[in-house]
């Protein structure tokens, strides 16, 4: 298991600040965050490149914060993978087992089956100028594992291969943690590659964690506006408390011109009467209604006119402007099938429904 | 892309080489090939020879031994004074090799100096006073290209090493130096080409004793003074022979490695 508390550590003028982390043993947990928000640099720390100002990292129990790398057991994948370009992939795959990894460093059975899992035992002889950006991923994860980590690192895994391969390698990854069960952290700003691989999330932004959780809860609950925005959701409303019970909150929103009741748990101790807060719905939370539906009399169900769609492949992007006075956009992803079973036109009319139980609550900043 | 500019550009490029291939054959107007033979045959130019290449070999050796843990030093830490001793790489291009040899000479006679003849280290006017002289103008530069070498592979794969079990020490010698491999190869064979040319420093220093510390350059430069033109032309282009074969060495090495 691995537990980060109370991390600090910075460089120049950026900061990571009070960093806390858990990750259970055979856990595969993702911290997703944009850009300079800090992910590499608690990577490098977590690994030991660089001191943390304050704080413990502690590793299946033994306190590793000021280990070298060589002494936390800690593998690591860059993002460019880092392959020894003056070793043949066999040399590379057994290098960590040159250094005194005794016990711990994996048999010849356990090398075999690595890569054999991985498919590479044809290229076992071929120096790594001569892979695919495939093939020198799957190598450096062999090389990882090899010596049996407490812990995998994996910076941004898939930035440097081919779209067209991203998809094979990430379902190989997933199915090598399944079947090694190893403790992994991963750092992404790639969405899609995070909720696909991450059992749990973290989101950092500006050098904070701002929000940890489940998969789904990350996905469908952001707790703070800036997790939204990060999250690309762009269905987010103004409204006030009206009503509060142990589970449930009525919110009164002008700029929807309705009330609805949401569940939430522990409403009572995030918000207070009549404050003034954000919800929001994930664009493909919104459903669209057949016209028969027996849904009218929810009061989350709109009329609306379609303003745009964007064609986006096999998923397409739907604007539409709610029939209310202040005719709020409301953005609706659907695939392309049943857009094209629905037949929705631009100028058409749709009926829809933010269905209440993916409404997220925000405080108002 | 317009066709006068690159008319002009190539021009350039090719007066280039054609100032230097007349300045080269000019010197076949004042040697014939007996002439050559029985120069370069000649036991003070064989002799110029060795101490030109042996000292340039032992002079070569010291800098790469400062030189590859220093430019890797450079390369990959921040330590007090960083800056200056970057700086300090450059003195001996900026400072001419005669100053260099002047400031050698100088050092050698103060109290310090006094303490090295002491102890058996004698310079002025002997064969490791060459070696000396050799060293001091070539160890920035060849820092300098071994820095660059290093500057040119990312640390994440020492990283990598290191989080493999690797000591640092462990990730320098089975990963970043091997890697360095063909930069340090080139750095070797241009370091011994400005050796083997080196003269300002080496005639402060050493002197142009006939037998004893005259190396090539210096073996030149005294049958100029004497008006051995025939003689100054032989031992110009075993100078250059000797140059341009390190030259088409690191070319042909550099090249393999990129296949």
């Amino acid at each position: 298991m691995i537990d980060v508390r109370a991390l600090q550590a910075g460089v120049g003028q950026f900061r990571l600040a009070d960093i806390h982390l858990k990750i259970d043993a055979g856990d595969c947990h993702v911290i997703v965050g944009p850009t300079g928000a800090g992910k590499t640099f608690l990577l490098e720390t977590i690994i030991g490149i660089r001191e943390p100002g304050s704080g413990t990292i502690l590793i299946n129990g033994q306190d590793v914060t000021r280990l070298p790398p060589n002494k936390r057991h800690v593998a690591y994948v860059p993002q460019d993978t880092c392959l020894f370009p003056n070793m043949t992939v066999d040399q590379n795959i057994r290098y960590g087992l040159r250094f005194g990894n005794g016990s711990r460093a994996a048999d010849h059975e356990f090398i075999g089956h690595l890569n054999d899992f991985l498919h590479i035992t044809p290229l076992l002889e071929r120096y790594p100028q001569h892979l695919s950006g495939g093939e020198k991923q799957r190598v450096a994860l062999a090389r990882a594992l090899v010596t049996k980590p407490d812990l995998l690192v994996l910076d941004e895994p898939f930035s440097a291969i081919d779209h067209s391969l991203r998809e094979e390698i990430r379902r190989t990854l997933k199915e090598l943690l399944d079947e090694f069960h190893t403790t992994t952290l991963i750092v992404t700003h790639d969405l899609d590659e995070a909720f696909f691989l991450g059992n749990r999330l973290s989101i950092l932004i500006g050098g904070r964690i701002i929000q940890s959780g489940d998969r789904t809860e990350i996905y469908y609950y952001p707790k703070t506006l800036a997790a939204a925005s990060f999250l690309g959701i762009k269905n987010l409303f103004r409204g006030q408390v009206v009503d509060i019970r142990p589970d449930e909150i009525t919110i009164s929103s002008e700029q929807l011109h309705r009330t609805i009741a949401v569940s939430c748990k522990c409403a009572h101790k995030r918000f207070g009467l009549r404050q003034q807060i954000r919800f929001g719905i994930r664009s493909e939370a919104v459903y669209i209604l057949r016209h028969k539906a027996n849904l009218e009399a929810r009061t989350s169900v709109f009329d609306s006119i379609v303003k745009k769609i964007y064609m986006r492949g096999k998923m397409h992007t739907v604007i539409v402007a709610l029939d209310t006075p202040e005719h709020t956009l409301v953005e609706i992803d659907i695939h392309d099938a049943a857009a094209r079973k629905i037949g929705i036109a631009e100028g058409g009319v749709l009926k829809i429904d933010l269905d209440p139980t993916h409404i997220f609550l925000l405080p108002e900043v | 892309m317009n066709n006068g500019f690159r008319r002009v550009t190539i021009f350039a490029a090719l007066s280039l080489f054609l100032l230097f291939a007349l300045l080269v054959l000019s010197l076949f107007g004042f040697t014939s090939l007996s002439g050559f033979l029985r120069i370069a045959t000649s036991e003070r130019v064989i002799t110029s020879m060795q101490l030109s290449v042996g000292a340039a070999l032992m002079a070569t050796g010291l800098s790469l031994l400062i030189a590859i843990p220093a430019g890797y030093a450079l390369s990959r830490y921040e330590f007090f004074g960083k800056n200056l001793v970057d700086l300090t790489l450059e003195v001996p291009m900026v400072v001419t090799p005669v100053a260099l040899g002047a400031l050698l000479l100088i050092f050698l006679n103060t109290r310090f100096g006094e303490l090295l003849r002491q102890a058996g280290f004698s310079f002025v006017f002997t064969f490791p006073g060459i070696v000396l002289a050799q060293f001091v103008t070539t160890v920035g530069i060849a820092t300098r290209m071994v820095k660059t070498t290093f500057d040119g592979i990312s640390q994440r794969y020492e990283v990598v090493a290191c989080t493999l079990g690797a000591t640092p020490t462990e990730a320098f010698t089975s990963v970043a130096l091997p890697m360095a491999k063909q930069g340090i190869l080139a750095t070797t064979v241009l370091t011994f080409a400005k050796c083997i040319g080196e003269f300002g420093a080496t005639i402060m220093i050493a002197g142009s004793m006939p037998m004893k510390t005259e190396t090539l350059p210096i073996s030149i430069f005294m049958r100029l003074s004497t008006a051995d033109i025939q003689g100054m032309a032989v031992l110009i282009l075993i100078l250059l022979f000797i140059g341009l074969s390190a030259l088409v060495f690191i070319k042909t090495v550099l090249e393999t490695s990129h296949d």
